[in-house]
């Protein structure tokens, strides 16, 4: 008894037939691979097929199953799914012999049924050599770390307690609410900044949450299902570990420094003293003891130092001088701005808002920049309005300078133990477009402004949508180790890599290479790989100079399909 | 995490499978909830499926998202309804049923095999025209091999064509059967329902709606797509002429009061992807883009604004007034467009080879929305509030986070 590879070829109802000759594939298989056996069958993808193929005599079972049959694109996918289920345990392989092989050389049947002789050869080839490696299943503990008690990391808390996580939250201050904690009302919705907090703090007192206030994370290590998180507390050091992380560690607010003679004349300030003044203005229901005020947007952003728009200043801007203009209607607001930046349906409402309230506004450009006049005290704002054409100077007893968000220095270190790249500003990315919340690292998470500003309510949006996907994490892995290609496309999961320590060179360039952190120096110097990590994308093989890795699908079965075609490659 | 009650979830409805809908029903499938995703098209995906290349990172659409749709059809807790829509919901006593209209397509998507022997039969037979082979571009879906697609004004129904199928996927006579009705009662529904262009352009002022070479944004993706007509080629409509300028008109129905009163918010970065794109591939063609506000405001936007300015794309600020064609003899008329620039406060009037209308995205209705609980009811997406991918595949995970916290808690977030 002997085991032989079976390789089935679809006629496609018989419509492959004019291009495919079923002599010359036999002859070409048989010359190659003698121990095959084919059988052509009209319709790989009906049920029933595969069925009716009774086991060829003398086998005991296929050492493997090849289906030669259409794209994965079209049927392909069904017609692996069937050969499946009729020969469980074996693993078939799928070639395509139709789109890729006999429509596209319709015209040429010689060529396509030599190419099909070579495309049947190469999937064998492959089939033979591949080592299908264990897909890696991982303990993850069920709880999560969330770092950062601003709103985005109030709402991630909140949600995964609701979900029947356990929560760990921590932050540097002793009062949770982050950079909402000075602001008193919030666009769009101008709903107090407690009327937004309330709620969430409601939702973390949770017997599953535990609040760590005044903490500072020092560093995080570790694998996806077990990373450890080591602070300072109270000026002591301590660790716990945690399956999943969520990074909510916000963003930092610009100060004006020395622009527009802030700092030299008295009556210019930031918008972020403005929200401290309003909040005590609103609390008395005291009218301003200013008459005319000037803001002026875009201070250290959108330049060539600070190449990026903030999102939440023209917001901001405009939902003060709303502010402003409801406690006096007679006090003067002008926006001096560089084009409003009110995208989508509420935030444009907002801007139509301000337009009825009387509010002002006037566009300069970055190259003739508002000049700030007074003596000791400011007097006015000299601007060349774009729109109108008209140079003006508007009196001022208050300016306003709205300041963007810019990333916490501290985000870089804890970005960089885990993989999490940062963009040219300084902020974390995502996977992005289709996971921006996700790291590339599987289990670590980001929501709010420490990917970019944004504002509160998008914040805790972002901060429930980060709960959700480590939920999902911890769930994957809940039932004796998650196996990660359920959280990947299924069946796509091409084996992690392995390093043979006898050939490893030790030149560590698999270590600076993967995005993912997987490949590390062992005790003796050799690469190692984290099978938690690894996403066998196949980077380390390409670089590495001694072949000493190993990643089951790409190059091992890339190889021997390349050598079964090389004779002919000069062709 | 505790092992949440699952064995008496009812199913989540997802209205719509566009990037939300399906992040919405992944989430929740992850955590073991089980959910029907409903979409009107016979493909996932929705309209990110018809772009070329996605901003900022200019990485081609379709692999991302056909991956979370593949994602999503094959898991196990999720149920994908193509080519259905929501006709009702109905909500008393604390429970909620659906009614859903499934449509059977002449050419059962799951049977056909491509071969093309229909369309052969049925123009031999003298029938021109009633089965066409969908190029990918049009299907919106450039992984789909030609489909065979039925036009009922056209066919006369001889069954030719089912004679001749060998997996007897083609059925002439499923054109004139109504759709299913299908019950299904649900725990909460999900509404993804994304959003419209209207095409032709509303707005009169930018020239008549069949002018050849004026489009409309998704429109011109379309048609200059490396998977499009021309295979990335940038040709005009008329005569198929490489053109010498291009312009772009943002906020095209858009921040309008006769049409849509709000920013669509996805137009500015559509637009400046667009331009750039066409600035690389002819280098030598003038490309102008007309802005309100120029809203770069995500994340990596406003380098990505700044590019296409170093790129020679033309950034004019100002709302042009009129669109209109030069007669010019023997040749194409040429397109021109009368303008202010704003910034420098000048009136001038320039001529075009091209013109696309940017703007003007209307969010899709939410049927039967009001007549639920509003904690029972989640929307997400492009019809909740303008969104983009990145901001639409966070709104579909926060409905699902928000779904589940009710679900497995029966409580409220």
């Amino acid at each position: 008894m002997s085991r032989a590879p079976l390789v089935f070829i679809c006629t496609c109802h018989g419509t492959l037939s004019g291009a495919l000759d079923r002599k010359t594939l036999e002859k070409g298989i048989a010359e190659r691979f003698p121990d095959a056996r084919v059988e052509f069958v009209p319709s790989l993808c009906r049920s029933g097929d595969l069925d009716r193929v009774s086991a060829p005599a003398g086998l005991e079972g296929p050492s493997g199953v090849l289906v030669a049959a259409c794209s994965p694109f079209s049927r392909g996918k069904a017609v692996l799914d069937l050969a499946g289920k009729r020969f469980p345990g074996v693993g078939p392989e799928l070639v395509d012999l139709r789109e890729g092989c006999a429509w596209v050389h319709s015209t040429d049947p010689e060529a396509a049924s030599a190419k099909a002789v070579d495309l049947v050869s190469m999937g064998l080839a492959a089939m033979k050599v591949r080592k299908r490696s264990p897909r890696p299943r991982i303990e993850v503990e069920q709880s999560v770390l969330v770092v950062g008690a601003g709103p985005a990391g109030l709402a991630a808390t909140g949600a995964l307690a609701r979900l029947g996580a356990r929560v760990t939250l921590v932050d540097r201050l002793a009062r949770p609410g982050g950079l909402l904690n000075q602001i008193g009302k919030l666009f769009p919705h101008n709903t107090s900044s407690e009327e937004l907090l309330g709620p969430l703090l409601q939702e973390i007192a949770h017997p599953a949450v535990d609040f760590l206030p005044k903490t500072q994370i020092t560093r995080i290590q570790g694998d996806p299902g077990r990373f450890e998180a080591h602070f300072i507390r109270d000026g002591q050091d301590v660790s716990l570990s945690a399956g999943a992380l969520i990074l909510a560690c916000g963003a930092l607010p610009v100060l004006p420094e020395n622009r527009y003679r802030s700092g030299e004349l008295s009556g210019v300030i930031s918008q972020l003293e403005l929200e401290t003044r309003l909040k005590k203005l609103e609390a008395a229901s005291a009218p301003p003891d200013f008459g005319k005020a000037v803001f002026i947007q875009c201070l250290a952003a959108r330049e060539d130092d600070h190449p990026y728009c903030s999102t939440i200043c023209c917001p901001t801007a405009l939902k003060n001088a709303i502010r402003l203009k409801s406690l006096a209607a007679d006090v003067e607001v002008t926006i001096l701005h560089r084009g409003i930046m009110t995208p989508g349906k509420v935030l444009e409402e907002l801007y139509r808002k301000a337009m009825a309230a009387g509010v002002r506004f006037a566009a300069y450009s970055p190259e003739a920049p508002p000049e700030v006049r007074g003596n000791g005290r400011l007097s006015s704002v000299a601007v060349h309005d774009a729109l109108s054409g008209r140079s003006m100077e508007i009196p001022a007893d208050l300016l306003v300078l709205s300041t963007p968000l810019k990333p916490r220095p501290d985000t870089s270190a804890l970005a960089a133990g885990l993989n999490v790249r940062l963009d040219n500003i300084g902020f974390a990315c995502g996977c992005e477009p289709m996971r921006p919340l996700a790291a590339p690292v599987q289990g670590v998470f980001l929501c709010g402004a420490v990917r970019w500003p944004v504002y509160a309510e998008h914040a805790v949006d972002q901060g429930r949508a980060a709960a959700v996907k480590a939920a999902g994490f911890l769930e994957a892995g809940r039932a004796g180790g998650a196996d990660l290609t359920s959280l990947a496309l299924p069946g796509s999961w091409p084996g992690a890599a392995s390093v043979d320590p006898q050939s490893c060179s030790r030149c560590g360039q698999c270590i600076a290479l993967c995005p993912y952190g997987a490949c590390r120096r062992g005790d003796d110097g050799t690469a190692r790989v984290s099978g938690a990590r690894c996403r066998g994308c196949g980077l380390c093989a390409s670089v590495c100079p001694s072949g000493a890795v190993r990643v089951p699908e790409n190059n091992v079965a890339l190889r021997a399909m390349l050598r079964e075609i090389a004779p002919r490659m000069d062709r | 995490m505790e092992a949440p009650e699952k064995s008496n979830t009812l199913p989540v409805l997802v209205v719509g499978a566009g990037v939300a809908g399906l992040t919405a029903a992944l989430d929740l499938a992850r955590l073991g909830i089980p959910s029907h995703l409903i979409e009107r098209d016979g493909f996932l995906g929705g309209q990110v499926m018809r772009l070329d290349k996605l901003y900022p990172s200019d990485h081609c659409a379709f692999c991302p998202v056909w991956t979370e749709g593949a994602a999503c059809s094959s898991h196990p807790l999720v149920t994908v309804h193509p080519l259905t829509s929501l006709e009702e919901l109905e909500s008393a006593d604390g429970r909620i049923a659906a009614v859903l209209a499934e449509r059977t397509p002449a050419v059962d998507p799951d049977s056909c095999v491509f071969c093309g022997l229909c369309r052969q039969t049925c123009e031999s037979k003298g029938v021109a025209g009633a089965i066409t082979l969908r190029p990918p571009a049009l299907t919106w879906d450039p992984s789909a091999p030609p489909v065979p697609v039925l036009d009922p004004g056209l066919c006369s129904r001889c069954g030719a064509c089912e004679t001749v199928c060998p997996t007897k996927a083609i059925s002439p006579s499923r054109l004139d059967s109504p759709a299913k009705n299908v019950r299904l009662e649900v725990a909460d529904v999900i509404f993804a329902t994304g959003f419209t262009e209207r095409n032709p352009s509303p707005v009169a002022e930018y020239g008549q709606p069949d002018h050849p070479d004026i489009f409309t944004a998704l429109d011109f993706e379309t048609w200059t797509g490396e998977a499009g007509p021309n295979s990335g080629a940038v040709k005009r409509r008329s005569n198929g002429a490489t053109p010498r300028s291009i312009a772009f008109i943002q906020c095209a129905g858009a921040r309008d009061r006769r049409f849509l009163p709000y920013c669509s918010s996805v137009c500015c970065m559509h637009g400046l992807k667009q331009a750039r794109w066409i600035k690389r591939r002819l280098p030598e063609a003038s490309v102008a883009l007309f802005y309100t506000d120029l809203r770069a405001v995500g994340k990596g936007y406003e380098g990505y604004a700044r590019a296409a300015a170093e790129e020679g794309v033309l950034l004019v600020r100002g709302r042009p007034g009129i669109v209109f064609s030069l007669p010019q003899e023997g040749s194409t008329p040429v397109l021109a467009l009368r303008y202010e620039d704003t910034a420098t406060a000048k009136t001038l009037t320039a001529e075009f080879d091209m013109v696309v209308l940017n703007g003007g995205l209307a969010a899709c209705p939410l049927p039967g929305e009001s007549r639920l609980e509003p904690d029972r009811a989640q929307t997400c997406g492009f019809c909740r509030e303008p969104a983009d991918v990145a901001q639409a595949v966070v709104q579909g995970a926060r409905s699902a986070a928000l779904v589940a916290a009710r679900l497995s808690a029966g409580g409220k977030l």
